[in-house]
Order: structure tokens, then C-alpha cells, then sequence
């Protein structure tokens, strides 16, 4: 990957995982009944938790864009992406259940924010699928015109 | 310089062969001229050290393989000497439309494209061929096709 690249991934997916922390911690200050306007302050997990999500995710794009480049094949890559992603998920629920058993607060915070995060990355992976879906019927439908004369 | 000239009605495609003791000066500027007097309707391509002049209208695409470029063309691969991005610059104005960072593809060979799994785009060849496509490259087939 190109130092650019990397440099746009670490912050997409590092803001993001900020995004999904910030949404974990107003719920959870909501669910509890506090007031947020005092409570809702800037805190340094927010930088940490930027700094690790880009890190985390970005490692994963790494990995994922090297393990393509030795097999060459887009499906391969794909399917390694999603079982990445699937094993994040469940890592993040599983983290999730133990911080509600053993009541650790900064945990079920990180474990909310990281099924945000996947969640929100996949929402927009879905609407791009989406959008080529169409862009793909428009370019057969092109194309059978262009064959037709 | 001795010059042959044969006229063979059984020959599809115009072969130039040059014999020579070794490669040297003058047999590389006649193949470059050869190359560039052929016009942009055509490009070199070599199989086991044997150049052909190939018509790029009966190219499906140019590809890249272990950091070299190849033409694919009725199911041969001829390795050709210039870098994907200089193909495409060549190219440019043609029929042909970069898919990926290593495909070029001729749009006169393209059957359909076809989306397989999540966001797998698969382009279907008349002949059967099959490759994929990236989709950051789909803009540029809109583009092409006046989308």
C-alpha cells in the first residue's frame, strides 16, 4: 500500500471507531440517567481509541491487500476480507457478553463502539454494492445496444 | 542489407522475419521502425523470443503477470515491452478501457459484466474468458460507454 493510502485509511477507519465510541458512551450516559451537557466532556480515550482503530483496521486492509497480491484473485481477497470482519464481530460480541457478566464499563464501551464501527463500515459497504449493481446493469444494458448495432 | 519480398495467399497475418547473425544496432532500429511505421492500429508482442505485429483490434486485453506485461489474443499471451501505464496512454481514444491496475481491456472483445458474491465485478469475454474488475475502475467504463 502507498504511504497516502495508508495515511486515508488510518483516519477513515480510526474516525469512525472515535464516532462509534462517542455514540457507545452517549447511550450509555443516556441509559444511565446523566446529565450530558457535564458529563459528555472530551476525554484522552477518544485519541487512544482514534489511534488504535486506524492502527487495528488499517493492519487488516495491510494483511488483507497482501494475501491478494500473492493469490491474485479479487474473490480470494474478498472472502478474507468478510471472514476478518465476521471474526471482529463476533470477537466484539463475545467481549461484549463478558462485560456485561463481570460489569466492566470501559469494555462494554469498546465492545458497542467496535459492533458500530463494523456495522457502520458494512452499511456503507452495502450501499456501494448498491450502486454497482446499477452501474452494471447500465453498462450490459450499453452494451447489448452497442451489439444490437 | 538483403531484402525478401514473398507473396503467399495462405498467410492470414503479415509476418516480418529478420535474420541476423545477432541482435545488433541495425536489426534493433528496424524493428522499431517496423513498430512505429505499423501505426497506433498495432503493437509487438513476442512468444519465445518470435515478434508478431498484432492488430489491436483483435486483442481482448493487456494484462500484467509477475511484473511483465502480456497481450492476450486468441488465447496466446505475448508478452509486450511497454508498461501498463504507457499501454494506456496508447491506448487512449481506442476501444480499449483500464478495469483494474493490472487489465486493459478491448470493449469490442467484452460480452457482459456480471456481479458474483458481495462486490466481485466479473467481465464476461465473447470467448468465453473471464477477469475482474475493480471498482474503482467503473467510472471509466461509464465514461467509455457514455454513461
Amino acid at each position: 500500500m502507498k504511504k497516502k493510502k495508508i495515511l486515508i485509511n488510518f483516519i477513515i477507519f480510526g474516525s469512525i471507531l472515535t464516532v462509534a465510541v462517542l455514540f457507545a458512551n452517549l447511550i450509555s450516559l443516556l441509559s444511565n440517567g446523566k446529565d450530558i451537557s457535564t458529563e459528555f466532556t472530551f476525554r484522552i480515550e477518544y485519541v487512544i481509541v482514534f489511534l488504535f482503530g486506524g492502527t487495528i483496521f488499517t493492519i487488516m486492509r495491510y494483511l488483507a491487500e497482501k494475501f491478494t497480491k500473492k493469490d491474485s484473485k479479487k474473490v480470494v481477497f474478498l472472502k478474507s476480507q468478510i471472514i476478518v470482519y465476521a471474526i471482529l464481530l463476533a470477537i466484539s460480541i463475545l467481549l461484549l457478553i463478558i462485560s456485561i457478566y463481570k460489569s466492566i464499563v470501559i469494555l462494554k464501551i469498546f465492545s458497542i463502539a467496535f459492533i458500530i464501527a463494523i456495522s457502520l463500515y458494512e452499511l456503507g459497504l452495502n450501499l456501494t454494492i448498491k450502486g454497482l449493481k446499477k452501474d452494471v446493469e447500465k453498462i450490459n444494458k450499453k452494451l447489448k445496444e452497442n451489439k444490437l448495432q | 542489407m538483403k531484402i525478401e519480398f514473398k507473396i503467399d495467399k495462405n498467410i492470414d497475418e503479415t509476418k516480418v522475419v529478420i535474420y541476423a547473425k545477432e541482435m545488433n544496432e541495425e536489426v534493433k532500429n528496424i524493428m522499431n521502425k517496423l513498430e512505429s511505421n505499423n501505426n497506433s492500429e498495432s503493437i509487438m508482442g513476442l512468444i519465445d523470443d518470435m515478434n508478431y505485429i498484432l492488430d489491436l483490434n483483435d486483442i481482448e486485453s493487456f494484462f500484467t503477470e509477475d511484473y511483465k506485461v502480456f497481450a492476450r489474443k486468441d488465447g496466446k499471451k505475448y508478452r509486450v515491452k511497454k508498461r501498463i501505464y504507457e499501454l494506456e496512454d496508447f491506448l487512449s481514444n481506442t476501444t480499449f478501457v483500464r478495469i483494474s491496475n493490472s487489465e486493459i481491456v478491448n470493449f469490442n472483445k467484452v460480452d457482459s459484466l456480471e456481479i458474483q458474491g458481495r462486490i466481485t465485478i466479473i467481465l464476461k469475454f465473447k470467448s468465453g474468458e473471464i477477469t475482474y474488475v475493480s471498482r474503482r475502475y467503473i467510472s471509466k467504463i461509464k465514461k467509455y460507454l457514455n454513461i
